[in-house]
């Protein structure tokens, strides 16, 4: 194996990401810029390997890519982003007869929340309340601690959420919009039940981040062999479809902010 | 009820996407080219989070969403140049239109039900 070989790094999460990311493997190598990846079971272990610079980019949720930035002053190389990552949203979900009709009344019931580390079903739908005024003290959370480490990848906790509405062991829940509209397509959500109360301000999602110093050769091969992925073109596409995405698109930074924040003032 | 623009509309009434919507919209949207516009009239405020973040990652085309001056959204969905072509449980079926629309009873004699 050459130097030229980018390393890259993504989480196991699901059976899926082998399909992925040989795939992908295949397409940057045709594209001349050989690349070869590495799993992980958790971002805390990829995020450190790549501070350690054992990988050149690592494949990283918002938690993720916030850390990296953190951890490097704001130095570290935002490479790209799937358009499926723009504009993410979380839902708050109740029971219908819950008799919660707007935020405040959130007060005195039982919240269900995702893991402690997922973006969309916990860290962001409460700092969005706290930030609605909704007293976060005076809402019960029944937390949901799966998968801890995928940064709620595997969707469990947000499942785990949908059952305690479902069997009443809570009154409200939040999870992520994906999850909220992909079960309701399934045929998964009791309409009469469950209802969506309220969505959350947008916010990005995942992330590759490389360190500064990664060789400009690797960086430029990267970016021309990921954005010469087109959806038009059938290996592509089926690529692309497993990734949740139509298209790559370059980063932005400005929709993480609030995860900035919420970290900054973390909520119970 | 306005259907300018759109090719097919249907009545979703106060229906959630996972409470029998996406039974009307998918042979719908199935009866149109790529690029075809279908208008969903709804009273269900819930859709306009939802049905754009579905046409999302379905793959279609979320235009717009009109209110009408009778309390009801019209969303106007394009189908994706891209989708994925139908499935055999739906291929065949020929929904009669009135007047620009399709019923739910239709479509539920037309499609059936998964097992």
């Amino acid at each position: 194996m050459s130097d030229e070989t980018i390393l890259l790094g993504a989480v196991a999460y699901d059976a899926k990401v082998v399909t992925i990311w040989e795939g992908i493997r295949e397409h940057f190598n045709n594209e001349g810029a050989p690349m070869d990846f590495v799993l992980f079971s958790n971002y805390e272990r990829q995020v450190e390997l790549l501070l350690k610079g054992h990988i050149d980019i690592a494949w990283n949720t918002p938690l993720a890519h916030v850390r990296v930035r953190e951890r490097t002053d704001n130095k570290s190389l935002s490479l790209g982003m799937r358009d499926s990552d723009q504009d993410f949203h979380a839902r708050i979900i109740v029971r219908s007869n819950s008799g919660i009709n707007s935020l405040k009344d959130l007060e005195g019931k039982t919240l269900a929340v995702g893991s402690r580390d997922s973006t969309q079903a916990r860290i962001l739908p409460l700092h969005f309340l706290r930030q609605e005024g909704v007293a976060l003290e005076k809402v019960k959370l029944l937390k949901f601690d799966t998968d801890v480490g995928k940064h709620g990848d595997t969707g469990t906790s947000e499942i785990d959420v949908l059952d305690a509405l479902a069997d009443g062991r809570a009154d409200a829940g939040a999870i992520g919009d994906l999850i909220w509209v992909n079960e309701q397509a399934a045929g998964h959500v009791d309409a009469n039940l469950i209802q969506s109360l309220w969505t959350t301000p947008p916010f990005d999602h995942c992330m590759f981040d490389a360190l500064p110093g990664l060789d400009t050769g690797k960086l430029e091969r990267f970016k021309r062999a990921l954005f010469a992925m087109k959806w038009e073109n059938p290996d592509h596409r089926r690529l692309l479809e497993l990734e949740g995405l139509k298209v790559w698109m370059p980063p932005r930074e400005e929709g993480y902010d609030s995860l900035r924040a919420a970290l900054a003032n973390p909520t119970p | 009820m306005e259907n300018e623009n759109a090719a097919l509309a249907i009545d979703g009434g106060d229906l959630a996407l996972g409470g029998g919507l996406l039974a009307l919209i998918r042979p719908a949207l199935d009866l149109l080219e790529p690029g075809g516009v279908l208008a969903v009239n709804s009273v269900n405020h819930a859709l306009r989070d939802d049905l754009p973040r579905w046409c999302q990652l379905q793959h279609h085309d979320y235009m717009e969403r009109q209110v009408t001056d009778q309390e009801y959204d019209r969303h106007l969905v394009g189908r994706g140049a891209l989708t994925l072509l139908r499935g055999n449980r739906e291929s065949g079926i020929a929904l009669p239109q009135h007047e620009g629309q399709i019923s739910a009873e239709d479509v539920l004699k037309s499609i059936p039900m998964p097992d």
